[in-house]
């Protein structure tokens, strides 16, 4: 399926429902400015779906809303294998960059987005996460892990996984069971061998309810200028050094943690329509930037396009 | 564990002797000929992951073969699958010539006389594993030795890059997960053995696939229904259960069968546990609609070639993996070990 003969102001709205039909309900918005363009191929192979998609810049989200939108809608376990170009993925807080040639494994039961900051070709395969047989604690340690080719068993899933979705094609369907039974099994494999990971990192035990704690108190307190490492710390009862500690294993500072969200919650409100839109700079101080245009330049290198052209976008698209 | 044989230490007149006494150590009673009149260096480096024994041999010119009377010392259970990187070789089995070049493979069974040439330099992976860890028929072992698997594409380049993958990580990988990992290269095996045995089955009529899929989406999301049958599952897609049997002979399964089977693969991968505990055979098999812990017993090592309790050591994560069997115990009795050609590293 590819999107060349869809007028430009209509492709976004294109992606979404293409892989909202072939994966799971998901919005996609380019994130180049550019004329978008792209191709996605899917496959079934028993109960495994792989589509293969090859796209310029974009942002695919999983929200919240389309989770309650469909709230009998069968939980997957999602596994993005990329080919070519980087990927950040964001889920439970956790933010993640996916090595080129690396996979990464997120839930579609929860919220989760993907950044693609580049041209991308990337595939992904979703399935029954009951099919795993993998208890619900360990996915929660596992999503929104990454492995590289070099690492564990990225070496050995990788090449496979990649072989497969270039093939997926070509097999009878008994094959394809039992080839289904295969991928299972290897998922499986990995959300043990994450889940053993984090909990060997401490990352699964009770500095997890802290960070999770903290997280929270961030996200109450995004509109507040004077959020500092200090007063989380503070607010606590430990020290700075401690929480910079608690977010090493997270893969991200604390300040860059809070202005990530403050510009999520910045893109989120930019983003909704309404008849009497509020200005870039009441958005911006409404969530804790101070400077304008600092807030302008962080935008833009988050998102690649300015505050502006991210409501532009954005309004167009929806309506 | 890695077990590494080099020859580069031994003076070239011995070498032929100790590569010999090193191959049969290493897989099975061979004779082995050196085909060079001073036989260059020649390595294998070996790992166990499970089941499955991977070895990297690499060497000069020879011809190895496997008679009857070698077969009789032992090691007749076994299969190897050689995986060529570099060099040709030509394998004759049960009266069938193989020719393999870099990037294709080839499987003989230790059970029966064969014998591999090898006229250049080469370099191939083997991989060695009891024919009792794959739950394969007897039949559907002959389709996999006898011939060359092009790695071009389909189930033979799948299984390729799988092993490969499989191989180049081989030292690094814990003894649960590569456990796990061995398990899943013998499974695909089954299925290029399964896909080559190619039981021909009818061409299904679209309309057939649809409530095909429909039936199967069904069944997964009833495995642990205990009173999952054909007749229920009939009932519920409004079709008779002459029907529904008629749908599946395009699969080349029973029903029964394939529920049993996606049962058997759910028991596996629960039967690993987490990281928190792991739960007991009776409760997985209970869990996944066996009614009867032995008939659940006896058709786990039906198909996967071992008891759930064993399956349940080769994953478990703790940590004893368990004995760990040298293969090369080192240096031949009454040989001064500095000038062996042996290295064992563990």
């Amino acid at each position: 399926m590819t999107a060349a003969s869809v007028p430009d102001d209509g492709k976004a709205a294109f992606w979404s429902g293409a892989m909202s039909r072939t994966l799971v309900p998901v919005e996609v918005v380019p994130l180049s400015g550019r004329p978008f363009d792209g191709l996605l191929v899917s496959h079934r192979l028993g109960y495994v779906g792989i589509s293969t998609l090859e796209a310029d810049a974009a942002r695919v989200s999983r929200t919240a809303a389309l989770i309650a939108g469909a709230p009998r809608s069968e939980p997957r376990v999602g596994v993005g294998v990329q080919v070519a170009g980087r990927a950040v993925l964001e889920q439970d807080g956790r933010r993640v960059e996916v090595p080129e040639g690396g996979l990464v494994l997120y839930d579609t039961a929860r919220p989760y987005s993907v950044d693609y900051p580049e041209r991308f070709r990337t595939h992904l395969f979703h399935l029954p996460r009951r099919l795993l047989g993998v208890p619900e604690r360990d996915l929660r340690l596992a999503a929104g892990a990454a492995v590289g080719p070099a690492e564990g068993c990225g070496s050995v899933l990788l090449p496979f996984l990649g072989t497969l979705a270039v093939s997926a094609h070509c097999y009878s369907a008994p094959v394809g069971d039992r080839l289904a039974g295969s991928v299972a099994d290897l998922l499986s494999t990995l959300v043990a061998q994450l889940a053993v990971g984090r909990v060997a990192d401490g990352r699964g035990g009770p500095n997890e309810h802290l960070v999770r704690r903290v997280r929270e108190y961030v996200d109450r307190h995004l509109g507040d200028p004077e959020l500092s490492p200090e007063r989380i710390a503070d607010a606590h009862h430990i020290s700075v050094r401690y929480l910079h500690r608690l977010f090493e294993g997270e893969g991200v500072t604390v300040s860059r943690f809070i202005q990530r969200r403050r510009l999520e919650a910045c893109a989120r409100e930019l983003g909704r329509r309404g008849r009497t839109a509020p200005t870039v700079s009441a958005v911006a101080q409404r969530w804790g930037f101070v400077n304008p245009t600092h807030f302008s330049r962080t935008f833009r290198a988050a998102y690649g396009v300015s505050p502006r052209e991210w409501r532009a976008l954005r309004t167009d698209e929806a309506g | 564990m890695s077990v590494v044989v080099d020859t580069a230490g031994v003076p070239p007149a011995d070498r032929a002797e100790y590569w010999h006494e090193a191959v049969c150590r290493t897989f099975i009673p061979l004779d082995v000929a050196l085909l060079e009149s001073e036989p260059a260096p020649a390595t294998i480096t070996s790992h166990r992951l499970g089941s499955l024994q991977v070895s990297l041999v690499r060497a000069g010119p020879q011809r190895v073969e496997r008679g009857a009377g070698l077969i009789a010392r032992g090691g007749e259970d076994h299969l190897t699958l050689a995986l060529q990187h570099r060099g040709t070789a030509r394998l004759v089995q049960d009266g069938h010539q193989v020719e393999l070049r870099p990037g294709t493979f080839a499987i003989s069974d230790a059970g029966r006389p064969f014998a591999k040439e090898l006229p250049e330099p080469f370099v191939f992976t083997a991989f060695h594993w009891p024919r009792s860890a794959v739950g394969v028929s007897e039949e559907d072992l002959r389709v996999l030795t006898g011939t060359a698997f092009d790695t071009g594409g389909g189930t033979a380049a799948l299984v390729a890059a799988y092993l490969e993958g499989l191989s180049r990580s081989a030292d690094s990988l814990e003894p649960c997960l590569a456990g796990r990992l061995a398990t899943t290269a013998l499974d695909l095996l089954a299925v290029l053995a399964h896909e080559r045995r190619g039981r021909s089955v009818p061409e299904a009529p679209e309309a057939a696939l649809a409530t095909l899929a429909r039936v199967k989406d069904h069944i997964l999301r009833h495995l642990g229904d205990p009173d999952l049958s054909p007749e229920r599952i009939a009932a519920v897609h409004h079709v008779s259960v002459r029907y529904l049997h008629k749908l599946f002979r395009f699969e080349g399964v029973t029903v029964a069968r394939w529920i049993q089977r996606q049962r058997l693969d759910m028991c596996r991968r629960d039967l690993v546990g987490s990281t928190a505990r792991r739960a007991t055979v009776a409760a997985v098999a209970g869990r996944w609609g066996f009614v009867s812990a032995s008939h659940f017993s006896r058709a786990f090592r039906a198909v996967y070639g071992m008891s759930p309790r064993e399956w349940q050591a080769v994953t478990w994560a703790g940590p004893a993996p368990g004995p760990v069997r040298l293969l090369l115990a080192g240096p031949a009795p009454g040989r001064n070990p500095s000038s062996s050609g042996f290295g064992v590293a563990v």
